[in-house]
C-alpha cells in the first residue's frame, strides 16, 4: 500500500528494472532536459522511452 | 454535584459539531489537526451547537420541548424539581432528550460523510485550501499544486547535508509517511546518489547545479527521514510511449546500460 498515485504506465515502467534505472540516471544527470518540449529519450535494449515533465508548462502559466 | 450535572448536560449538547468534524475529516492522508486551546475548542463547539440545536428543534421536533426542566438542570436548581415535575414526566423528558441526541449525532455522522463526498466529487477539496481533506504533502506529491493530473511517475531529488558534504539523492517516489499532516519519511526506488559541488557564479550559470556523476545505491527501496532533508525537487513525469511499448521494455538488471547518460 502506497500513498503515491501512479498510472498503470508508471507502475509498468517501475517493474522494468534496467529501463527505470537508465531513465533515473539520465534525469539525475541532465534533469533540465525533462522540462523541454522534446523531453528526455532513453534507449534500452534497442527500444526507446520518451519522458517529459509537465511542471515547466504549468509554472509558465502561473 | 449540581455543577457537575450542568457540565454533563452542556457537554452532551456540545457533542454534535464535534461528531460532524470527526466524521468529515476521518479518512486517508488526513491533514494536520488545527491546534486549539481548550477554551477555543469549547467556544467554537458552542457556537456551532447553538445553530445545530436551533435548527433541529425548530424543524424536526414537533412535540413540546420541556425547556423548564432543561433550564432548571442547567442552572443547578434541583431543590424543588421533584415537586414541580412528576417522575413519569421527568422520565419521558429524559427519554426524549436521549433519543433527540442519538438521532442528532447520527445525522451529524451522515452529514459529515456526505459533505466529504461532495468535496471529493466536485474536486473543491483540492481547489480551496480551507476545504483540503488531505495533508499538504499528499497534494504536493500528487501534482495538485502545479495543476498536474495523473503523472505517470514522480521523480524527486533530495538534498541532504551530511558531516562530510552535501549529497543529492534522486529516485522515483515510491511512498511517503506522515504524522499529523507532517512528512516523516520518504521512500525512493532506483535511487541514485551524487555529491553537490556548487552552483554557477553569474548569469544563467547561477541556476546550474554542479554535481559529481550519479551512481546507483543497491537495494529495492531507499528510505530517508524528512528531518534530514534540506530541500526537495520534484519532477512529474509523463511518458509519450503507450502502455504496450513500456511493457515491451527490457527488465533485466544490468550494471551499465547504453544511452543512460551516466
Amino acid at each position: 500500500m502506497t500513498n503515491v498515485k501512479l498510472t498503470s504506465k508508471g507502475q509498468a515502467f517501475l517493474a522494468k528494472a534496467s529501463s527505470s534505472m537508465a531513465l533515473a540516471k539520465k534525469i539525475a544527470s541532465k534533469g533540465s532536459g525533462l522540462l523541454s518540449k522534446e523531453g528526455i529519450v532513453v534507449e534500452v535494449g534497442g527500444k526507446s522511452v520518451s519522458a517529459r515533465s509537465f511542471a515547466n508548462k504549468n509554472f509558465q502559466v502561473k | 454535584m449540581n455543577i457537575a450535572l450542568s457540565a454533563v448536560i452542556i457537554s452532551i449538547l456540545l457533542i454534535p459539531p464535534i461528531i460532524f468534524y470527526l466524521s468529515f475529516y476521518l479518512g486517508k492522508y488526513p491533514r494536520a489537526i488545527p491546534k486549539f486551546t481548550l477554551f477555543e475548542g469549547i467556544l467554537g463547539a458552542a457556537v456551532f451547537s447553538l445553530f445545530v440545536h436551533a435548527l433541529a428543534t425548530h424543524y424536526f421536533i414537533s412535540s413540546e420541548i420541556r425547556y423548564d426542566i432543561l433550564i432548571k438542570l442547567l442552572g443547578g436548581e434541583l431543590k424543588d424539581l421533584e415537586k414541580k415535575v412528576p417522575d413519569n414526566e421527568f422520565q419521558a423528558a429524559l427519554s426524549d432528550f436521549a433519543l433527540y441526541n442519538l438521532c442528532l449525532n447520527a445525522a451529524m455522522v451522515v452529514l459529515g460523510r456526505c459533505f466529504r463526498q461532495i468535496l471529493l466529487w466536485t474536486g473543491w477539496h483540492a481547489k480551496y485550501p480551507v476545504l483540503n481533506l488531505y495533508n499538504k504533502w499528499w497534494y504536493l506529491f500528487n501534482g495538485f499544486y502545479n495543476g498536474i493530473k495523473d503523472p505517470d511517475l514522480i521523480f524527486i531529488d533530495l538534498v541532504v547535508d551530511t558531516n562530510e558534504s552535501t549529497v543529492i539523492y534522486s529516485g522515483y517516489l515510491a511512498n511517503f509517511d506522515f504524522t499529523n499532516g507532517e512528512l516523516e519519511r520518504v521512500y525512493l526506488q532506483d535511487t541514485l546518489k551524487r555529491e553537490f559541488i556548487g552552483t554557477g557564479k553569474t548569469g544563467q550559470d547561477a541556476n546550474e547545479v554542479n554535481t559529481t556523476e550519479p551512481y546507483a545505491i543497491p537495494g529495492d527501496i531507499f528510505s530517508i527521514a524528512y528531518k534530514n532533508i534540506l530541500n526537495i525537487n520534484i519532477h512529474f513525469i509523463s511518458f509519450d510511449n503507450s502502455l504496450e511499448e513500456i511493457e515491451q521494455l527490457p527488465d533485466a538488471t544490468t550494471e551499465d546500460t547504453p544511452g543512460t547518460g551516466a
